[in-house]
Formats: C-alpha cells, structure tokens, sequence
C-alpha cells in the first residue's frame, strides 16, 4: 500500500495546519498533539515497523517518537516539517535500537514457509484442495516474508534509507534532511542497500522474488 | 549467491539506482538512456534494482495499534505527573547526541576536577606524602613513592622515610651500581634493586630523612646523572619544605589548570610559578665536590600531575603497592616534570 495520500504535506492548507497545531501544542493544547498524533501515527508506526521488525517495539518506538516530539517541540524551529522533525526522531530511535539490539541476533529455524506453523500447513493443505487463492496468499505471505528477512539482514542505516524511498516514497534531499546525512551519502547507502537485497533476493533464475 | 551476481560495475549500479529514482539530472539521464540502450548487462542490472524496490514497496502497510494515540498521551500525562525532564526530546537528533555528549564530557570534567583537588588536598596533608617525580632529563628519572602497606609499620618512625627511586638512562648499570654503593655508604635500610629493562633500573629503600638529604646531594655530586632535580619522599614535609623552599609550597595556594586525558585519566598542570628552582641553593656537605645542579638542555615550565582513576572515578589503587620489587608506581598521584612538554594553560580550576 503507498500511503500517497498521507504523504508528506505539499500544499499550504496542510503546512497551516500543522503549523497551527504545532502552535496550539505549545501552548498547552493537548488535544491538538493528539490530533497530530492521529493524523501520522500509521504512517510512522509503518516505517518503524519495517525497520524494527517486532509489533510492539514498533508500537514502544512509535510511542517514544510522538512523547520526545512533543517535549521537543520548543526546540522545533519549524525550518522543516513536522513530519521531518518527527521522524528524524522515530528514525534516530530505531537506529539506535537496532545498534543495541545488534549484539545479538536470532534467527528462525523454521524455514520461511514454516513459519507460519499450523496455520500455514493449513492454508496449504487449503489450496491444494479447493481453490487457488489461499495458495496464491501463502506464497506472497513467503515473498513478503523473504523482503522483511532481507532488510532485517541490513545494516539500521541502510534499511533506513530504504525504508525511506521504498516506503515513504521520499526524495533524497528529504531522506537526508530526516537522516542528516548529505545527499551524496543517501544515494552510496540506497544503492549499496539495494545491490545488497538483491544478493539476498535473487533467485537462480536471476530474477528477485518477494514481489 | 554466485559470483556473477557479485560482479558488477559500483559506479553504474550506482548510477542506476539513482537513474530508478529519478534523481539524475537530464543530462546524466540522457547519458545512462544511452548507455542502457546498448548494454545488456546494464539494462539487466537496472531491471534488478526496480525488482528490489518493487519487492520493497510491496510490503503490506502496517497500521498502527488502534490504542497507540491514547498510549501516548497517558505516557505523556504519567510524565507529567512524575516530573520527568523534557531534555529526552533533546537526544532524538544527531546533533543533539553530540551535544549530550559534549554536555556530559563537561559534567565529568567538572566533577573529576573536584574529586582531583580533594585527592590533591589530601596529598599535600602529613603523614601521606606526595610523590614528586621532577623529570629534567630525558634520560634519568627518579621517582619517590610513599609508604606501602607493608611498611607502614616502619614508617611509624617519624624519622624513617621510603624511596623509591627509578634510574633511568642510556648506562643505567654504572649508574644503578654508583646508586647501590652509595645506598650501601649511607646504611638504609630495605634496600631493593630490580632492573626493569636495560635502560631502566628501580630502587626502593627506608632511610632516615637525613640519610635522604644526604643521599639527594651525593646524588647530584657523586653520580654522572648530574642534572638531576629535588627528589623528596619525606614523611615530614615541613622537613623537606625547610631544607627546600622553593619546592611547593602549600601557603601559596595555585590554580592547577585540569585537562582530561581520557575517561579516567586527568592531568593537573601547576604554573612555572610553582615549580622548584633549577638550581640547588642547598650547600652540600661532608666534603662533596659542591656543584650547582643546572639543566642546560630542557627548560622546566610546568610539572604534570597525572591521576588515574578507576571506573568510579576514584584514584586506582595498585595492588603492585605492596610490593616493593614493582616497578609499577604504587600511588595514585604522579608528579612528572613538563620540560618541553607542557605548557600551563590557562586555570580553569582554583584549588580551594
């Protein structure tokens, strides 16, 4: 799903109004940081979730991001966007997280199409006797799988930069602006992520699998 | 994963990737349309990548637990409630990592400067003596360490005193040899030799504060270590601040200027102003060929006072201090001169 509509805000209504909510905020409006909240929670609770992988510490990043946004917020100098600022917060929690987490690392003994247990079993013994459908959602689930396996194999920042254009759909200068790293940083870390995905994706028939 | 996949050309990967996110300029489109065209091997390499990023932007949205905004306004208001600081916002950016740590480097400083001036303090207080290791040659060192553990008992003596004395030169065995003689002259006591290394060799010894005095001036006469400054490990140091008065003198007190070295190590720089005259004004006795003790080659402009500190920001303690035969200085606190080295800074920390 490409969360176009929920992209970051171009047009002048929006910016007013987070702008405006910004301002109320700062004055002690609480319900208008929820506003906020609501209005980019999925969206940045998606990006977290691909770069952390766990539901809940996506949930406990989210979370975290939304609290030090808004404790932040008098240091917020509305240079960029709210949606910059916020998660350029969620992205620094991620990586960090990520760094933490990197000391150890597990790895499922079940193969991809294992995984699923029961369940998977069942929906395959489903599509082999009634209709293709079920078979068709199990091999994607796989696909998907292997795609979130291979950014989990990357390097935090790495994933963060493919989270950010493959996900977000953001364009360079905004991915830096998020990460602060230069430009020029942005495309060697895309591109060396992607060469990367593609090692892990391609199969013998030369052609990458997890669509 | 086989070695083809492996071979590629960095740069045109590189510019693929960007070229698949539109990001060339139209130039450089122009040029990579141009070579997509008529290179196969390109054309597929490109193919792969939009694979990878179609793989990527396949991945099902994943929509936020439907409790996660009252989440975060509960954690907020617990906050509240419990007083916890705003200042986590300021952590979320690089920039304000950096800050942190610049933030928290400083706190250090500040809070190894006090447990350094009180470790300082204690230092100059009787019975503990500080270990003054004036270094005015690069090629002979002496260092006098205080009394360890198992010779306290001696040290009870108000007139006993342990040395520790480190030569250190190109010919240490003539010299170390001229040393032991005379140690041996003057009837000290506990007298351990060990050489360390070739260019090193350690003393440490009890001896009566006017055996001490007495063994300084031979020192300087009878050794060609000639340029060798005041050496004191006394038990009284109003002794040694009487026969020595230009040595530090605790009724002048300086500003000792801090420098951190690293996590657990400060340095304290002690201006020209308080270091020893180069010059020995004490007359020499018992018949000593009298020679003036002068440093033509370095110029002492400050002593470096080196004190590290264990992880909880405490001087270290060496357990090599009951042990005589360590070459291992068995203090915190280590007085090295800073001939050409250091140059004071300026005070940053007055000793109270």
């Amino acid at each position: 799903m490409r969360p176009s509509d929920q992209k970051e805000p171009e047009n002048c209504v929006t910016e007013l109004t987070d702008a405006l909510l910004i301002s109320r905020c700062r004055s002690g409006d609480m319900k208008a940081f929820g506003t906020l909240v609501e209005k980019y929670q999925d969206r940045l609770f998606n990006a977290v979730h691909r770069m952390v992988y766990n539901v809940d510490d996506a949930q406990e990043l989210t979370q975290e991001a939304f609290v030090r946004a808004l404790k932040g917020l008098k240091k917020f100098r509305e240079q960029a966007g709210f949606y910059t600022w916020l998660f350029r917060i969620g992205f620094n929690l991620c990586i960090n997280y990520r760094r933490k987490q990197q000391s150890v690392s597990f790895s499922a003994l079940q193969r991809p199409s294992e995984r699923g247990g029961h369940q998977a079993a069942g929906l395959m013994e489903m599509a082999d006797s009634q209709s293709p459908q079920p078979a068709r959602q199990v091999q994607l689930g796989e696909e998907h799988q292997r795609v979130i396996d291979a950014l989990q194999r990357l390097a935090p920042e790495a994933r963060a930069v493919v989270v950010l254009r493959d996900i977000e759909e953001l364009d360079y200068a905004e991915m830096a602006a998020i990460l602060e790293i230069p430009t020029g940083t942005v495309k060697s870390r895309l591109f060396r992520a992607r060469m990367a995905l593609r090692e892990q994706l391609l199969e013998k028939g030369g052609e990458v699998t997890g669509r | 994963m086989s070695d083809e996949r492996e071979s590629y050309d960095e740069d045109l990967a590189e510019v693929l990737s960007v070229y698949l996110d539109g990001e060339l300029s139209a130039e450089e489109t122009a040029q990579i349309e141009e070579r997509l065209a008529e290179d196969p091997e390109a054309r597929m390499l490109l193919e792969q990548l939009g694979q990878v990023s179609e793989a990527v932007q396949s991945l099902p949205h994943s929509s936020a637990p439907s409790d996660l905004a009252d989440e975060v306004m509960e954690q907020l208001e617990r906050d509240a409630l419990l007083g916890v600081s705003d200042t986590s916002a300021e952590m979320a950016g690089r920039t304000h990592l950096r800050f942190r740590r610049f933030a928290a480097a400083a706190a250090i400083l500040i809070l190894t400067g006090a447990v350094v001036i009180i470790v300082y303090s204690v230092l100059f207080k009787p019975p503990v003596e500080p270990i003054i290791d004036i270094e005015t040659s690069p090629i002979v060192k002496i260092k006098v360490a205080p009394p360890d553990e198992s010779l306290i008992h001696a040290m009870q003596t108000p007139t006993y005193n342990q040395m520790h004395v480190v030569v250190n030169s190109f010919a240490p065995d003539i010299e170390a040899d001229q040393l032991n003689a005379l140690l041996e002259q003057f009837e000290t006591e506990n007298v351990v030799r060990k050489v360390v290394t070739s260019e090193l060799t350690e003393f440490a010894f009890l001896c009566t504060t006017e055996q001490m005095q007495e063994i300084f001036r031979s020192l300087k006469s009878s050794l060609s270590i000639n340029n060798i400054d005041l050496i004191v490990a006394d038990k009284d140091k109003n002794d040694i601040l009487r026969q020595y008065p230009d040595l530090l003198s605790p009724r002048e007190p300086y500003a000792p200027d801090l420098r951190i070295l690293g996590p657990n190590e400060v340095i304290l720089s002690i201006p020209p102003a308080h270091i020893p005259d180069k010059t020995d004004k004490t007359p020499i006795q018992d018949g000593a060929p009298q020679k003036k003790v002068e440093d033509s080659s370095l110029s002492l402009v400050g002593v470096r006072i080196t004190i590290r500190l264990d992880e909880f920001g405490f001087p270290e303690t060496n357990p090599a201090a009951a042990d005589p035969n360590s070459l291992d200085s068995p203090v915190n606190l280590m007085l090295e001169s800073a001939s050409e080295k250091l140059v004071p800074e300026p005070n940053v920390l007055t000793r109270p």
